[in-house]
């Protein structure tokens, strides 16, 4: 299962496109952050104060809340969007279950948040309800009461320390401040001036140097006959009670005094003080915050429901899909298998679709199998057919396979280039229009044709071609084929050029009897003729005179007649003879044109021409025969020339050095070579001409073959024969050729017909 | 009135102050406000306002109304020292007549410089709730400032 591909359903498309954990780390931060927010919430319902002082963690939360939620649903989304258009399978089932979750859960989600509206409404209302007030109001004033009599009493006492001051001289007053100030549990006791100068002071903290002077108001209030009497909050969380009052005097001229006294507020009036004021603030700051108060608090509460709609929505979306997922992987399994790929595997653990995804996952293990069995044996027969062209390819023997319908379907490369025919335009047409294509194979695929409903015995047919440059000689084999796929019972011809093959052989018998005839004829002409000029030396003086006359006419016929029969039989040795070639480096230019000069001029009416490639390369050959091969082709030419009044011979020589070639071309403007030469010509005592022995053209070749080259015949178009010799130049070159003559079957040695 | 003693200039101000309704109607109901006196010294050869401050003063009153107490009690948010005062008039008053506020050592002013000063008042509320300020601020104005305003001040 390790080794097999895993299965990627159609719904998991935007998972994958997210980082591999950042999905889950959203879901969870958002949650997380979603719970935070409810529980902060919640603790503010218990006590609103704390809304003020988290109200800041509550809106990053509630942002980070909303922007995962709204994030998770955008992927939800992009995941619906992409599988809507297509209409994958499931998308129908999450679009009900999404309407539907959202559907029961949004109708009393919304009508508990209006009923909380409404509830936050009146119960913030009840908040200013008169009752409410009024208790507000009577603490205030219960607590205002209690500290007026605080500041009565303090008064009260501070009128008494000034009275018992004026009644006393001004030296005792230091003294008499410290007493009293005991007396009467004051904390400071100072005696000023109207300006605010200190005259005497004491205090119960005897490192304070200088006791806070009453304010310029203050004394001005007090210095005008009046009382002045505040709480005032003092250092910590204590209140004091500062009272300044006059001095009382007698003398109108005297400086008016006022007296200060501090006294310590005890710590339980002025905690139920700061109690009572703290509540009174904050009720009178909710007062005033009233509206603000009741919109956050629905705000929050809409806030709240949409996150909730939201998650709800996340929820529904995340199970929808859960739900889904299965169907969606069994559709993209079956997706992938249409597809071709039978690699997938569905995971059957813990999922209430296992007893369907098994049998399908033991259904595909099959096909794979299959589908493995089928592969190998598709390669395994591409193996044999690539071995099989390779085998075709390499043969000697050309090999055709023709469909049952004479198609062609197959032609190997020794059949192309034997018959010069075009893998991509042949194969593929049948047998008869490859006669139409090719109308110098006709005789060749017209046997094809006949043969070709053969019987399973093979039958031999030896076919004669002679549309290219050579005759050739083929001979073909039919074979029936069995039914094979594709081509049903079709046939294949397999055909070998035996044209080098049977020339040789020609050769072989030529030269036998030439070397026979050379040997039996040789022998008994010198006899002959001796035997005849005896006869001659031995009658003659005998004879009459007629009969001496006819005596030395028969004479010397039979001399020359011999003499013409020794010049043949050396014509046959010379042909039948293989004498070793003695090869030097010559110029072929420079030996034609002093071949051309002995014939030039000896012939009134014939224009003996040269065209000679300059500058001439030196030629590695037997200089001898090849100047025996010149004499030979122009003597022939000029033979054929005799009789016409204005005959013309061509000698030209070429070079191709990159081929390592010499190519000598002897043309004339006479009647050209019948047919019969065209095919005969180089075969021994094969001459148009009536004095001719014959052997002229068939020493040429066997001396150009000797040499590793070839001749070739041909007429002109505009009239007259040509003869085209062309010799290897150099020693590498003429070895290459004699070893691919050797190899007469060589690839590279054959050519089209 | 500026003056110069011991090489400081002190500031001897008077001010208008004017809050609004709703500024008034916070203390009313216990909610502090904070009086805010901020003064520049602006060097005079620069371009308007944007030339080089060289100094720069914000005196910061709270002022709450203590209502058990039944006054105002006035703390200096530098110092720490309070007052208390028995009308919002008084507490105004107290307030509009600036002492001896130092603004800038002597040794910082070139003599012949032209120095401007600029002064303006603001009083806020800012003791609501954050949840809330945006909020409250939708129906009333919980700032009331004065505009800036300037006087040359003479080396």
């Amino acid at each position: 299962m390790d080794k097999l591909g895993k299965l990627e359903p159609v719904g998991k498309h935007p998972t994958r496109s997210l980082k591999p954990r950042l999905l889950p780390l959203l879901t969870a931060a958002t949650l997380l952050a979603v719970f935070c927010t409810f529980v902060l919430l919640a603790s503010t319902t218990e006590n609103p104060g704390l809304f003020g002082e988290l109200d800041i963690p509550l809106l990053v939360l509630v942002v980070f809340g909303t922007t995962g939620l709204l994030s998770l649903i955008a992927v939800q989304i992009i995941h619906l969007g992409r599988i809507y258009p297509r209409r994958e399978p499931g998308w129908n089932l999450i679009r009900r279950m999404v309407r539907t979750f959202v559907g029961l859960a949004l109708i009393p989600v919304v009508l508990i948040c209006a009923f909380a509206v409404v509830f936050i409404r009146n119960s913030i209302r009840s908040w200013y309800a008169p009752p409410v007030t009024r208790v507000v109001h009577t603490a205030v004033a219960l607590s205002r009461g209690a500290i007026d009599d605080t500041l009565k009493k303090d008064l009260h006492i501070t009128r008494r320390l000034a009275r018992n001051l004026a009644l006393t001289a001004p030296s005792a007053w230091p003294f008499l401040l410290g007493r009293l100030r005991s007396q009467s549990h004051a904390l400071d006791v100072v005696l000023l001036d109207s300006n605010g100068r200190i005259v005497a002071m004491d205090s119960a903290f005897p490192f304070l140097l200088l006791p806070p002077t009453p304010s310029r108001a203050a004394l001005e209030e007090a210095t005008h006959a009046s009382t002045n009497v505040v709480l005032s909050p003092g250092q910590g969380h204590h209140y004091t009670v500062r009272a300044v009052v006059p001095v009382p005097t007698s003398d109108p001229f005297a400086r008016p005094l006022v007296l200060e006294a501090v006294f310590p507020v005890s710590g339980h009036e002025t905690r139920t003080a700061r109690q009572v004021e703290k509540a009174y603030a904050r009720y009178e700051e909710l007062t005033l915050l009233r509206r603000p108060l009741t919109w956050s608090l629905i705000l929050t509460l809409i806030l709240v429901t949409l996150l909730g709609v939201l998650a709800l929505v996340t929820a529904a979306l995340y199970f929808a899909r859960r739900i889904v997922a299965p169907v969606d992987e069994l559709v993209g399994a079956i997706g992938a298998v249409a597809e071709g790929r039978l690699d997938v595997r569905l995971e059957t653990t813990g999922d209430d679709f296992g007893p369907l995804k098994r049998p399908f996952n033991r259904m595909i293990g099959r096909l794979e199998t299959a589908q493995r069995t089928a592969e190998e044996h598709r390669q395994r027969e591409e193996h044999e057919r690539a071995l099989l062209e390779t085998v075709l390819a390499h043969l000697s023997a050309g090999v055709l396979v023709f469909d049952e319908r004479r198609v062609l379907e197959l032609a190997n490369e020794a059949a192309r280039r034997l018959l010069g025919l075009n893998r991509e335009q042949d194969v593929g047409r049948d047998v008869g229009a490859l006669r139409a294509a090719h109308p110098a194979l006709e005789d060749f695929f017209a046997t094809v044709d006949e043969l070709l409903p053969a019987s399973q015995e093979e039958i031999r047919r030896e076919i004669v071609l002679g549309g290219g440059r050579r005759r050739r000689v083929v001979v073909a084999r039919v074979t029936a084929l069995p039914e094979l796929p594709g081509i049903g019972r079709g046939g294949a011809v397999v055909f070998e050029d035996l044209t080098d093959l049977l020339e040789a052989q020609h050769d072989a018998a030529w030269g036998e009897v030439a070397r026979r005839m050379a040997h039996e004829i040789r022998n008994p002409l010198t006899p002959i003729q001796l035997t005849a000029e005896r006869i001659g030396h031995r009658f003659f003086d005998r004879l009459s005179e007629s009969d001496r006359a006819w005596l030395q006419h028969a004479v010397e016929t039979i001399v020359r007649q011999v003499e013409a029969l020794q010049n043949m039989v050396r014509a046959f040795g010379d042909y039948a003879r293989a004498p070793d070639l003695r090869f030097t480096r010559f110029d072929l230019s420079a030996l034609t044109a002093e071949v051309a000069d002995l014939y030039r001029g000896r012939y009134p009416h014939i224009e003996i021409v040269t065209d000679l490639a300059e500058p001439a390369p030196l030629i590695e050959a037997d200089e001898e025969r090849i100047r025996q091969v010149l004499h030979n082709l122009l003597r022939n030419a000029l033979e054929a020339l005799y009789g016409q009044t204005k005959g013309q011979v061509l000698l030209r020589v070429r070079y191709d050095l990159v081929q390592g070639d010499a190519e000598l071309l002897v043309e004339d403007n006479g009647p050209g070579f019948s047919p019969v030469m065209l095919e005969h010509a180089f075969e021994p005592y094969t001459t148009s001409k009536p004095r001719g022995t014959g052997l002229g053209l068939a020493i040429t070749k066997k001396i150009i073959e000797e040499h590793g080259g070839h001749t070739l015949l041909s007429n002109r178009a505009e009239g007259g024969a040509r003869i085209a010799v062309v010799l290897p130049v150099n020693e590498r070159t003429r070895a290459e050729r004699l070893r691919a003559a050797a190899h007469r079957y060589h690839p590279s040695e054959a050519e089209p017909l | 009135m500026v003056v110069r003693r011991h090489s400081v200039y002190y500031l001897h101000g008077r001010l208008q102050i004017a809050p609004n309704r709703t500024v008034r109607h916070a203390l009313l109901h216990g909610i502090p406000i904070t009086l805010s006196l901020k003064i520049h010294i602006v060097d005079g050869h620069t371009f308007l306002f944007w030339g080089d401050t060289l100094a720069r003063i914000d005196q910061r009153y709270r002022i709450a109304y203590h209502t058990v107490l039944g006054r105002y009690v006035v703390r200096d948010l530098e110092t720490g020292v309070q007052t208390s005062y028995p009308t919002f008039a008084r507490v105004i008053m107290a307030l509009e007549h600036p002492h001896e506020i130092p603004l800038v050592d002597g040794s910082l002013l070139r003599a012949g410089g032209h120095y401007r000063l600029r002064a303006r008042v603001t009083l806020h509320v800012d003791d609501i709730p954050h949840a809330l300020r945006w909020l409250a601020g939708l129906w009333t104005n919980w700032e009331s400032s004065s505009p800036w305003a300037s006087t040359r001040l003479v080396p």
